[in-house]
């Protein structure tokens, strides 16, 4: 079950650094993230991160679970920043195969 | 502090920063490790290294009070549990005065019931006292010292978020290599990750020494219960009671029981009037359910000689809203909540704090390193920055080999391993301060390096237990700190290597460039 928090905390900071135009025109050689993939994106993300919550206070206490929580999300987020900067390619192939780059194409729209 | 806010930002964001920054440093660093100060106080005391906990753990804890403390008016038993290997036992004998650790505290081999009796040691107690108090000052301006910097590092965290434009586009930012960039990214990275965490250690810690910083808030009375009984003359009263240990509880059944309502386990068994018809069991657990009730937030279950479930205590509330903040604050800051993977989350976290303090002050120097070389103030903080990161590390490091090194036997040991890590920061911080330059990094993070390095052999040489055998028996404890202490120096290796081989390698490029195209050179010192 922390596994699978993890793993969603994970792909919810996947699509937030995609929504950074740099880490965006690194995978998709773009110039502009259309602002309807924006929301889409930060949409997805959120989503995911407040599964990642109801989780979390699944598996612990309320306060003891939100705790865990941040701490979790902040765990994920580093692991990103290290896939980001040191693992693009494999960032990128990560984004098109589990994620919702699959859907997006190069023209910045959803297929 | 001119120009626009951002920019005023800016300079508060730096100068309340380098004046904390090396005490921040050490309070970071200390502070993180203190987060399993337990389990540091296990890999330093190896004589608890041959404790094994196994199922009957509470057993033995029962027969050796009944060998030992057959008179006792309360028993004591702290189980092996996620963060201890031995059995705790501890007694109040009749008509003793009533104290915290009640009556005699003895440690005891969860195996074989044998009485162990440690080397002395400060322990990660050291560390974690350091982090709050330091070491020898009186402990109100000890507290008013430590709040103090925790004021300039909230200061610091706030203008820094104020001053740094693209906090979302740079959230994942980091580029390699770049020197100047470099460090900027490392100091924003770890930062902004982490910011949750620092803001809520930060802000809990100065919350936490608030009785020193606001004086006038009134002085709290600790007035213990005192239980002594005494007669007509004011002289104790002592009476043997007749007592029957032939029939053992069923601490199989209460412990699964507990556990199964619980769903951790239990930590501790407080036996009242044992061996006596009115015997009972209370049994305890980490099983709190709220930050907000407290260290007392943990509920009990108490159980009769024959096993039977006699009362139900539920955790302490807090009583108003002030003091549920104020619990819920020390709570997140200590851990105390925290199971095995929460407190390596901490750790984790504490890690990039510290990452951050030390970078930042790194920055400092790196970005005023072309115009004020030379200078008297740049040339301390250069000095400084090599004295209280590096140094630090050595210290630390030292600490630990001065555990194993010093005679058990010598008197006063525990102040010979603090002794050890001040004269050894003191030495580093003296040679970081004459020697400023590169070589000075390198000659500390190499003994810093070469120390943590063997830390693992001097483990396996000076304790009476093996690496081999750690790994067999689950000793995840100390097999844990073994790997810390090569993380780190695998870090550190890495930090040499970068300097010694890259940073060289890079210096002969720009070298050579510079021979090719000297009237680009020129250009660009021109348009500076």
């Amino acid at each position: 079950m922390i596994i699978v928090v993890i793993v969603l905390c994970f792909i919810a900071f996947t699509h937030f650094a995609m929504s950074v135009k740099k880490i965006y025109c690194l995978v998709y050689e773009d110039d502009e993230i259309a602002k309807k993939s924006l929301i889409v994106f930060h949409g997805i993300a959120w989503s995911l991160l407040f599964v990642a919550l109801y989780l979390s206070i699944e598996i612990w206490p309320l306060e003891i679970g939100i705790a865990a929580w941040v701490l979790l999300v902040q765990l994920s987020a580093l692991l990103v920043a290290v896939c980001v900067n040191y693992f693009p390619e494999k960032f990128a192939s990560f984004w098109k195969c589990f994620c919702i780059g699959r859907y997006v194409s190069k023209a910045n729209s959803f297929d | 502090m001119k120009g626009s806010l951002r920019q005023s930002m800016t300079w508060l964001h730096t100068w309340s920063s380098i004046i904390a920054g090396w005490l921040l440093f050490a309070i970071f660093f200390t502070g993180t490790l203190a987060f399993f100060r337990v389990e540091i106080t296990h890999w330093m005391t190896p004589e608890i290294h041959t404790s094994v906990p196994n199922k009957n753990s509470v057993e033995v804890a029962y027969n050796y009070l009944t060998e030992n403390a057959e008179q006792a008016k309360t028993w004591q038993i702290t189980l092996p549990n996620q963060r201890a290997r031995t059995l705790g036992l501890s007694w109040q004998n009749p008509g003793e005065k009533q104290e915290r650790r009640r009556g005699p505290r003895v440690i005891v081999d969860a195996s074989s019931g044998e009485e162990i009796s440690p080397r002395e040691t400060a322990g990660g107690n050291f560390l974690y006292r350091f982090h709050f108090m330091f070491y020898g000052l009186p402990r109100d301006i000890a507290y008013t010292m430590v709040g103090f910097v925790s004021m300039l590092m909230l200061v610091g965290l706030i203008s820094g978020i104020i001053m740094h434009r693209k906090i979302f586009t740079d959230f994942f930012s980091f580029r390699p290599k770049k020197k100047l960039l470099t460090w900027i990214d490392g100091h924003a990275i770890t930062a902004v990750l982490a910011l949750p965490f620092h803001l809520m250690i930060t802000f809990s810690g100065i919350i936490l020494l608030g009785s020193v910083l606001l004086p006038w808030n009134g002085t709290i009375e600790h007035k213990g219960s005192n239980n002594i009984t005494h007669d007509k003359n004011n002289r104790q009263v002592e009476r043997v009671i007749e007592k029957d240990f032939s029939t053992q509880p069923p601490f199989g059944d209460m412990i699964a029981y507990a556990q199964s309502r619980w769903k951790t386990d239990v930590t501790s068994i407080t036996i009242t009037a044992p061996g006596t018809a009115k015997a009972s069991y209370e049994l305890r657990g980490n099983n709190r359910e709220t930050l907000s009730s407290g260290r007392s937030g943990s509920s009990t279950i108490t159980f009769n000689h024959q096993g039977d479930e006699i009362k139900t205590k539920p955790g302490t509330e807090a009583s108003n809203t002030a003091q549920a903040i104020y619990n819920y604050l020390d709570m997140l800051h200590q851990a105390r909540f925290a199971d095995n993977l929460t407190r390596w989350l901490l750790f984790l976290a504490g890690i990039l704090g510290t990452i951050m303090v030390g970078s930042g002050s790194i920055l400092w120097a790196v970005k005023r390193s072309k115009k004020q070389m030379g200078q008297v103030g740049f040339e301390l903080v250069r000095g400084l920055n090599i004295g209280s990161i590096a140094g630090l590390l050595c210290a630390c490091g030292s600490y630990f080999w001065s555990n194993r090194i010093i005679p058990t036997e010598l008197a006063n040991r525990e102040l010979w391993e603090i002794r050890t890590f001040f004269i050894v920061w003191a030495i580093c911080l003296i040679a970081g301060l004459i020697w400023r330059d590169r070589k000075g990094w390198l000659v500390q993070l190499v003994i810093a390096a070469v120390l943590f390095t063997l830390i693992p052999v001097l483990d396996n040489l000076t304790s009476p237990v093996g690496i081999i055998s750690a790994i067999q028996t689950q000793d995840w404890f100390r097999l844990s700190f073994n790997l810390v202490a090569l993380t780190l120096a695998a870090t550190l290796w890495l930090a040499i290597y970068y300097m010694l081989v890259v940073k060289s390698k890079r210096g002969r490029n720009t070298q050579s460039k510079t021979i090719r195209q000297p009237n680009r050179k020129l250009k660009i010192e021109a348009n500076h």
